[in-house]
This record gives structure tokens, C-alpha cells and sequence, in this order.
């Protein structure tokens, strides 16, 4: 993805981290067809902050019917102004998938492809990643992370040869969970990354103490997996009403109110919820129109969420 | 957030899916495995050397299959860990042949007493899935094809082992028992009763296998 070269550093992040209770104010978190997106803090660019998650979803192997229906995903997702795609190796077939849905809908230039390398050994790191750009279509990622941390400062080194040699755009770690903070941490400190990815979301809020302030910081993109805890949020939130103040945040639906919760934190750069079903992509993406919450309301949205 | 829904890379619909492209991929051979099945009780009621072996061929021929065409070719498509899974039906077939075929220490006979009826009832059990998915909301293609896939052979293994005149040895059980705490493990995680239920009676047949196999012949 290209966009514009305009560089975000450190201090404008900190201070976009000061100026939060006004965000639901800023135009600048907004583009022209009124879509939210957020700066890569390395480069400026910019993405939209709802991306797309394939863990189980897009895991339908080579059934022809289902994957006609991932594309369909696909293809409302990018409709609908949606930019990440994130996958790995590690969730079976997704990769071969998502690549038969881009080749089917002639590879829509909004794509920022992310996936992940999670083998043991840096030899074999290397063939996945290969065999990912096969699965994929691509000559090019935008972004290859080291999937939970596995042998990641062997991966980083490969990543960062291809980086240099122009193979990849961007490198970075995953974690899931909540789980491994404390290693993560000490490679946000330590490492030259441009992207990490942790779980965040209203009710697993431990991010909010280290990761997310260290992220921004250190001028690194914030990747939130799981913002739905994996459906189980909404099957909590889904019996109760939405409050009357989710009008304020914007939101109309309890998946609109759970991902603005997500992608209004300052230092976040993209969510990437996970569906199979078109109306759910639809329902989702409406998300990244609208007001935002500031702190205020992210704090009373939380409390309102935990109460349920 | 159980612990397998946090490593296994598929839900409910997709372990379905799984084995409906899986029983369509082979279809006839379901029907083969079937009398093949047949042909292994028969051979227990009329027991040679040529068919001990024959039957540890058979069933060493299952576990092959469920390995490699099941487990490798097919279910590691989705999840990573069939490959491990594949790697231990492949173990278990190699185990069968070197005991059963190499060693000859398989004998079987299968008497019209109340462990031979065991024996059929469990070996019935074993093929039922197919039949009893109606019964429990799934299709037929839904459901785990004997002979075909670990779980139905598991449990049919150690039915024809109950069978045995003389002890088995014990590493037969081992990789059935693994199986049955893997793959049931995982059906009860994804909320399919009637898989979880196989990997249950597998776990009982190898309880009971290890010890009364051998016995009071």
C-alpha cells in the first residue's frame, strides 16, 4: 500500500497520546471518503484501522463453495474501504485462500498484506516465507512478523536482510492472549520493529499499562488481534441493550461500539476482527465511520462492558 | 477460553467440512474398508497363521491409510498438529506389522462367548458412525468413515486385540490411547458429542484390552 510519505515521529505520537480527549475532534484521523486510518509511526503512511483477521474464518481448505464465500468477504471488506489482510502459516489453510480470493478479485490495490513466519529454525522460516508469497500471489508483503515470538531473533535477522533488499516493507512480532508482555516488551525496547501485534479489546485491557504506551513511544504500529475475544464478547454483550451513549462513540451495533473501543486508542494503529459472513464485514466496517469516543467515553464504554 | 480452542485453528463447521470433503474425496472407499472389516471378523472366527497375519495386515493397512491420506493428506490442510497425528497412525501401522507380521505374535480367536460378543458389539461400534449420524443432526458425510480415518480404527484395533489369545504387546495401545485423547479431546472441544464419544470408548476398549486381552483362553 502507498500512501502518503508524511513522517509521524515520536513526538507527534506522544502528543497525539496527549490529545486524546479530543479525538473524536481531530480530522486528521480521517481521510477523504471519511474512513478512519492511522499513520505507520516508521513512515507516515497510512492504513485504515480496521483490517481483517483469518484465524478459523478463512480456514475452509479447498472447498470451492466456501471459498467463493471468502471471497465475497473479501470483496466487501475492500468495498467497504478495508486495507490489512493478516494470516499465517500457522492457521492452516488461510493463506492458500486469501490468495485465491485476491487473484479472483484481480488484487485490489488497497491490500496491506501482513502475514506471519512461525517455524523453529531460521532455514525453515525462509521456505515459509517463500512458500507464503506463493500461497499469496505476491512478490511483495507489506508486512511479515514473527508469529508468538517463535525463535524470533532468528526470523528478525532474516526479515531484516529482506527488508533491506527491498523484499518486505515492514517486519514486526505477534503475541496472543495477553501472553509473553514482558519478552515483547524487551523487543519494542530493544529491536528495530515497525509493527507489533497483542491482544486488546474492553475486557483484556493489560496492554493499556506497558505495550500500548511503550508502542507509541518507541514510534512502532499497534496491531490489535482479537477484539471480540474471538466472539466471546459478543455473545456476552449480545443479550443487553446498547446504552444509549454508544450514539455518542458513533456506534449503532455492540461490534461497532466493541471495535471503536479498540481503534480510538491512541496508540493503535489497526484491529483486525475476524468473520466469515459479508453482512458481519458490513456491520464491522461501518466502525471506521463516524465519531470517536474520547478517553472519558473509552473509560465509561469499559466500565459499561466489564458491568455485563 | 478453553485451551483448545486457543491452539486448534478450526471450529465446529470447518471439522465438518473436513470430513465431508475427506468422505467425498475417497468415496467408494468407505464401502471397501466396510468388507474388509467384515472380512477381519470372519477370519477372527477361523483362525490360522496366514490369517493372524492377514488381519494385522488389514488393520496396519487401516492405520496407514488414516495417516497418510487422512491426517497428512487431508486434515493437516487445516490444522497443523495432523501432521503429528499422521506421523502416529503411521507408527502404529509399522507397530502392527512388526508385531503381527514380523513377530507373530498376534493369535487371535473369536468364540460365540460373551467377549466375542464384545468384541462384535465393539467392532460394530466402530462402524456405526456413518449410520448414527442422522440420529445425532450431522450427514453421513459428516461423520468419521471406519477403517478410514484414527478414531473408528482406534476403537476397531482394540476390539480385534480383545480378541487375542495371548497378551498383545502393550505399545499397541499406546498410540490408540493417544489418538482418543487427542482427536476426542478436540471433538469435545469443538461440541461434537458423538466424536467425543468415540474417543471415550476407544479410551474404555484400550482399559479393557490391556486387561483382559490374553486371558482365560
Amino acid at each position: 500500500m502507498n500512501g502518503p510519505a508524511a513522517r509521524i515521529g515520536r513526538r507527534a505520537v506522544v502528543a497525539g497520546l496527549a490529545a486524546a480527549p479530543a479525538m473524536a475532534l481531530l480530522p486528521s484521523f480521517s481521510r477523504a471518503d471519511g474512513h478512519l486510518t492511522r499513520p505507520i509511526p516508521k513512515s507516515g503512511e497510512r492504513i485504515p484501522a480496521l483490517g481483517l483477521g483469518t484465524w478459523i474464518t478463512f480456514n475452509v481448505g479447498d472447498d470451492a463453495k466456501l471459498r467463493a464465500a471468502r471471497t465475497e468477504v473479501l470483496r466487501t471488506f475492500f468495498e467497504a474501504g478495508g486495507g490489512m489482510v493478516d494470516s499465517s502459516p500457522m492457521y492452516g489453510s488461510p493463506e492458500a485462500v486469501i490468495g485465491h480470493g485476491l487473484k479472483a478479485l484481480g488484487h485490489p490495490k488497497g491490500l496491506f498484506s501482513a502475514t506471519k513466519v512461525w517455524t523453529p529454525t531460521q532455514y525453515l522460516g525462509v521456505k515459509q516465507m517463500q512458500r507464503s508469497e506463493e500461497l499469496w500471489g505476491l512478490k511483495r508483503f507489506d508486512l511479515f512478523q514473527v508469529h508468538n515470538l517463535l525463535d524470533w531473533e532468528a526470523h528478525l535477522e532474516t526479515l531484516a536482510e529482506w527488508k533491506a533488499s527491498g523484499r518486505v516493507r515492514y517486519v514486526g512480532i505477534t503475541t496472543s492472549h495477553g501472553s509473553r508482555h514482558d519478552e515483547m516488551a524487551e523487543i519494542i525496547r530493544s529491536r528495530p520493529i515497525d509493527f507489533v501485534q497483542f491482544t486488546y479489546n474492553a475486557v483484556d485491557r493489560e496492554a493499556e499499562a506497558r505495550l500500548l504506551p511503550l508502542a507509541a513511544d518507541k514510534g512502532i504500529a499497534v496491531i490489535i488481534n482479537r477484539p471480540f475475544q474471538r466472539g466471546h464478547l459478543i455473545e456476552r454483550v449480545a443479550r443487553h441493550p446498547l446504552p444509549a451513549f454508544a450514539a455518542e462513540a458513533g456506534a449503532r451495533t455492540w461490534p461497532q461500539f466493541l471495535l471503536k473501543f479498540v481503534i480510538s486508542h491512541p496508540a493503535v494503529t489497526c484491529a483486525i476482527p475476524a468473520t466469515s459472513r459479508v453482512d458481519h464485514m458490513r456491520e464491522n466496517m461501518a466502525a471506521l465511520s463516524g465519531p470517536l469516543p474520547d478517553a472519558a467515553l473509552r473509560t465509561r464504554m469499559a466500565k459499561h462492558v466489564e458491568s455485563l | 477460553m478453553t485451551t483448545v480452542e486457543r491452539l486448534i485453528p478450526i471450529d465446529r463447521d470447518i471439522y465438518q467440512s473436513i470430513f465431508t470433503g475427506y468422505n467425498g474425496a475417497i468415496w467408494p472407499a468407505q464401502l471397501l474398508a466396510l468388507a474388509a472389516g467384515i472380512v477381519v471378523l470372519l477370519a477372527l472366527l477361523q483362525p490360522s497363521p496366514e490369517r493372524n497375519r492377514a488381519v494385522a495386515t488389514a488393520l496396519a493397512v487401516f492405520w496407514a491409510w488414516s495417516g497418510a491420506a487422512f491426517e497428512i493428506g487431508h486434515h493437516a490442510l487445516y490444522n497443523w498438529g495432523a501432521w503429528v497425528l499422521g506421523a502416529l497412525c503411521i507408527l502404529q501401522a509399522l507397530l502392527l506389522v512388526w508385531a503381527g507380521i514380523i513377530r507373530g505374535r498376534l493369535d487371535f480367536w473369536l468364540g460365540f462367548d460373551r467377549r466375542g460378543f464384545l468384541v462384535l458389539a465393539l467392532a460394530l461400534a466402530s462402524a456405526l458412525p456413518p449410520l448414527a449420524a442422522s440420529v445425532t443432526g450431522r450427514t453421513f458425510a459428516e461423520a468419521q468413515p471406519f477403517g478410514l480415518a484414527p478414531l473408528p480404527t482406534a476403537l476397531f484395533t482394540l476390539a480385534v486385540l480383545l480378541a487375542a489369545t495371548a497378551r498383545p504387546p502393550r505399545y499397541l495401545l499406546a498410540v490408540p490411547v493417544l489418538i482418543a485423547v487427542a482427536e476426542g479431546g478436540l471433538a469435545l472441544g469443538l461440541g461434537v458429542p458423538a466424536d467425543a464419544a468415540l474417543g471415550l470408548s476407544v479410551l474404555v476398549t484400550a482399559g479393557l484390552a490391556f486387561r483382559m486381552a490374553g486371558s482365560g483362553r
